[in-house]
């Protein structure tokens, strides 16, 4: 139990420190991520339309800008949605949404014990799918929002999958770690790292049963 | 002695039986996942059954940490799901630790255990869960009392990040004992140790 547990705690500790040096504040890094991550999903945003009648751009801003009484939180970015009535702009945080998430993913993978190539692998998929959830996340939240706006053009469906997504998905604060910590452990399961107490109860279970 | 999974040299028919059975576990979690959020995050009428039994949990986790809050000399006061006193606040739903709930709800259940196992490991687990969830509240008044901005921290990542890896060890540590449970095997132990 004892040999188990020892590099159990030595990989939560190396990912706690591995995820503070990451995450520590640095607009610098925070406003640079922000430039690189609106870029791509204006991309995206201009290739694939989220909703019909409805314009999404995201503009990095040249400073964190503190919260207002009507934000729940300090913004990086702005999400601009051009709506036939008007535009709308909400302040969102890339660095809670997207940069954590992030660094949560590559913080676990670089702990667990995998073969480096398959560690390699396993990033190269999924930092793009990690920051992929983040855009679709951005274009939900902005579906969801052009839907609740009078005289909608947003599809019913669509309105309705907005909301549960908004609902299940946006609103638990816990997703954005939960997510990225089952990704890595789906990554580690698919090169057959499977921990200790997990395979032996599996053996265990099918041997008595 | 217990028979071993797979015999010598078939090590990668082992090998995919337990990636499979990972998968299937990992499978089985995000499913339940799935069907908790959709049931607890639903945007209920108010008056409705479970519209009133989520807006029952969270006035009582809002007295927990007025009671908490009181046992270390604050003098607050409740009403619904507000805690009044040096650092308002109000308990919604994202600060129930419902999400966090919800994992270790899944992470037991998809679980190969006994069922008693699982029923036990979830009352607990979900108790743990929703004390330490109130320590966590308790926490975050005394840093709001300190500086707004200690508070949106805390708040907004470390302690989202600190009470998720925690119900990573609870799970943990129950697994490890729900192991324990089924029969003891240091034949089939060596053998998995081997792999």
């Amino acid at each position: 139990m004892r040999l188990e547990l020892k590099p159990t705690l030595l990989g939560a500790a190396l990912f706690l420190l591995l995820l503070t040096a990451a995450s520590w504040p640095w607009s610098a890094r925070e406003i640079a991520f922000s430039r690189a991550l609106s870029a791509i999903g204006n991309l995206c945003f201009e290739v694939v339309p989220v909703a019909p009648g409805t314009e999404i751009e995201l503009v990095p801003l040249l400073a964190a800008r503190e919260r207002s009484a009507t934000e729940n939180v300090d913004s990086d970015t702005q999400l601009v949605l051009r709506l036939a009535g008007g535009e709308a702009r909400l302040g969102i945080s890339l660095r809670r949404d997207a940069y954590l998430p992030l660094s949560i993913f590559v913080a676990a993978l670089l702990v667990l014990p995998l073969e480096r190539r398959r560690k390699l692998a396993s990033l190269g998929l999924g930092v793009p799918l990690v920051l992929g959830v983040a855009i679709a996340s951005v274009a939900s939240l902005a579906v969801f929002v052009s839907s609740q706006a009078p005289g909608s053009s947003v599809p019913s469906w669509q309105a309705r999958l907005a909301e549960f997504i908004f609902d299940c998905w946006l609103t638990p604060p816990g997703n954005r770690v939960i997510a990225p910590l089952l990704l890595a452990l789906g990554f580690a399961l698919g090169g057959g790292q499977v921990p200790g107490w997990f395979r032996a109860t599996r053996a265990r279970a099918a041997a008595t049963g | 002695m217990s028979p071993a999974l797979f015999p010598r040299g078939f090590a990668w028919a082992e090998r995919l039986h337990r990636i499979g059975s990972g998968y299937r576990f990992l499978g089985g979690t995000l499913l339940l996942m799935l069907v908790f959020y959709a049931a607890l995050y639903q945007p209920y009428a108010a008056d409705s059954l479970p519209g009133r039994c989520l807006v029952r949990y969270l006035e009582l986790v809002a007295h927990g940490s007025a009671l908490w809050l009181g046992w270390l000399g604050e003098v607050v006061s409740v009403e619904g799901t507000t805690v009044d006193g040096r650092f308002p606040f109000v308990v919604v739903l994202d600060c129930a630790a419902l999400d966090a709930q919800a994992l270790f709800a899944a992470a037991v259940l998809a679980f190969p255990a006994r069922l008693g196992d699982k029923l036990l490991g979830l009352a607990a687990g979900l108790l743990a869960i929703a004390g330490i969830n109130i320590a966590r509240l308790v926490l975050l008044y005394f840093a709001g009392t300190r500086s707004l901005r200690l508070f949106q921290v805390l708040h907004e990542e470390v302690l989202v990040l600190l009470i998720i890896l925690i119900v990573c060890g609870l799970f943990a540590a129950w697994a490890r004992w729900a192991r324990e449970r089924v029969a003891p095997a240091p034949a089939i132990t060596a053998n998995a140790a081997r792999a």
